[in-house]
């Protein structure tokens, strides 16, 4: 427990220092739907890599990488970022692969699984939806002022140095989220505010009289984060197979060796129920698992004992006020099991449980689940794990202060 | 002089209008719906070059003349309002 609680703070440390390395510079407040994803979503498929420590203060714990192939290939040829190569790849992004080290409570290697997962239904991909694009691209009052002060931009009767400054500042303004209206050259104010009266962009002159301390990229990202929030909503079907090899003692006292420990099939569904504006989001959760796992009524290892397990949850989204990213999350399900091979001396072929999981998160990508689980006869157990999504991480390390 | 805005979509797909500004009014707009570029023929000190659209991911955008503000330049996602004086 000493040494997980000592993995946990040196992680914990290093992933601090990057979110301060990032905080310290100029930084473009940018929520994609990575950062509003819930970290429910990040378990079920990872964008990009995911690190994760699971079950840390267990006798068995495991450090665990998932990515898709898609990230890995981009690592090497970055030219398949731009969206005409983008979009041809949609499939590989959605199959993800994740290889774990399985460690004992004296932190030996115990052994390992692997595992792969493929999205049948992903319809909360918005980076290549084009209902999304079309319904993003709606005119408004912000777009209107960039037409019409790039037609005053090539206007000879002002003079050109106020010209040289009021096309990067109003850029700025609309493009950088630390750039607020009141900061702006007086006369650039003065300009911009008879543009927007002028023209009656009646929206943007009600918010500006509001608050003249307005930042344009904020404002106008909020109609955008509110639909990407909604995509967040659309359904998610994965279905997955996972084995685990692992180290079997044998009866003389020795070892087996690494040995097949566990098969396992699943397939889990996700679908938003409520308004994304809604300040808790639910979203159901549905997970179905086959698993194939040592039957210790055999002297030999083997995989004969066959249980199902059927486990649906809901889970509660707290979303802050002032950016929809959520930082908590609770999920409640059920599970119940049915044994199909050869049952233990007085065991039920009928089992289930009540689960609770609480899902912290620490940093944009960093979560920390805690998984409590009770079965019928009133038992507890409970798995602390850490998830850490390299997304926005490798963003902070490659683009310290970038847009 | 002949120009062009080059418009890349990185992480996913965007859609924007390139217009070109002279004398207050626009004279002439290309519209991209994949990474590319737009080519103006006659472009002049004093032009102006409107970009305004979305992008579900980032946008670099590259202006084959001299611009203020200077180009290349990366744009978060989101929408995309960015002027351009040559």
């Amino acid at each position: 427990m000493k040494k997980a609680l000592q993995l946990f703070s040196i992680f914990s440390i290093c992933a601090n220092l990057c979110y301060a390395q990032n905080n310290s510079a100029h930084k473009i407040t940018v929520l994609t739907a990575d950062s509003l994803a819930s970290g429910n979503y990040k378990d079920v498929l990872t964008s990009f890599f995911q690190l994760a420590f699971n079950d840390l203060s267990g006798p068995q714990k495991a450090l665990s990488v998932a990515t898709n192939p898609y990230a890995i290939m981009v690592r090497a040829n970055p030219n398949l970022a731009v969206d005409t190569e983008y979009v041809k790849y949609k499939h590989l992004r959605n199959l993800n692969f994740n290889v774990s080290v399985l460690i004992d409570s004296a932190y030996h290697l115990n052994g390992f699984s692997f595992g792969a997962k493929y999205a049948l239904i992903n319809a909360r991909d918005n980076t290549v939806s084009h209902d999304f694009l079309v319904r993003a691209s709606k005119e408004n009052d912000f777009s209107r002022l960039t037409e019409i002060v790039g037609q005053l931009l090539s206007n000879t009767a002002y003079e050109r140095a106020f010209r040289e400054k009021l096309a990067p500042a109003l850029t700025s303004l609309q493009e950088d989220s630390t750039v607020t209206f009141n900061t702006l050259d007086k006369r650039i104010q003065e300009v911009l505010d008879s543009i927007i009266t002028v023209n009656h962009l009646t929206n943007l002159k009600t918010l500006l009289d509001k608050n003249p301390n307005l930042n344009f990229r904020t404002e106008n990202m909020k109609s955008y984060e509110a639909l990407v929030d909604e995509w967040q909503n659309k359904p998610l079907w994965t279905v997955a197979a996972n084995s685990t090899f692992a180290r079997e003692p044998s009866a003389a006292g020795g070892s087996n060796g690494l040995v097949a420990n566990n098969v396992l099939l699943s397939s889990e569904f996700l679908l938003g129920l409520n308004s994304p504006e809604s300040k808790i989001k639910l979203e159901m959760d549905l997970l179905a698992i086959d698993s194939l796992t040592n039957d210790t009524l055999h002297t030999q290892p083997n995989i004969k004992r066959n249980v199902f397990s059927f486990e649906p949850g809901l889970n509660f989204v707290f979303k802050p006020k002032s950016n929809g990213k959520p930082f908590i999350e609770l999920k409640l399900s059920g599970t119940y099991y049915h044994t199909f091979s050869t049952l233990y001396p007085k065991q039920s072929a009928d089992n289930s449980t009540i689960n609770a999981v609480v899902r912290f998160r620490i940093i944009d990508d960093l979560w920390v689940p805690i998984t409590f689980k009770m079965d019928e006869n009133g038992h507890i157990y409970g798995t602390l794990d850490v998830k850490f999504n390299f997304t926005t991480l490798a963003n902070v390390l490659h683009n310290p202060g970038g847009k | 002089m002949a120009t062009n805005v080059n418009v890349t979509f990185i992480n996913g797909i965007g859609k924007v209008t390139v217009a070109q500004n002279r004398a207050g009014n626009t004279i002439a707009s290309t519209d991209l719906i994949t990474t590319g570029q737009a080519t103006f023929q006659d472009v002049r000190t004093d032009d102006s070059i409107t970009v305004t659209g979305t992008c579900a991911g980032t946008v670099k955008i590259e202006i084959t003349t001299p611009t203020m503000p200077v180009t290349p330049a990366e744009y978060p996602v989101g929408p995309i309002n960015a002027t351009f004086l040559v």
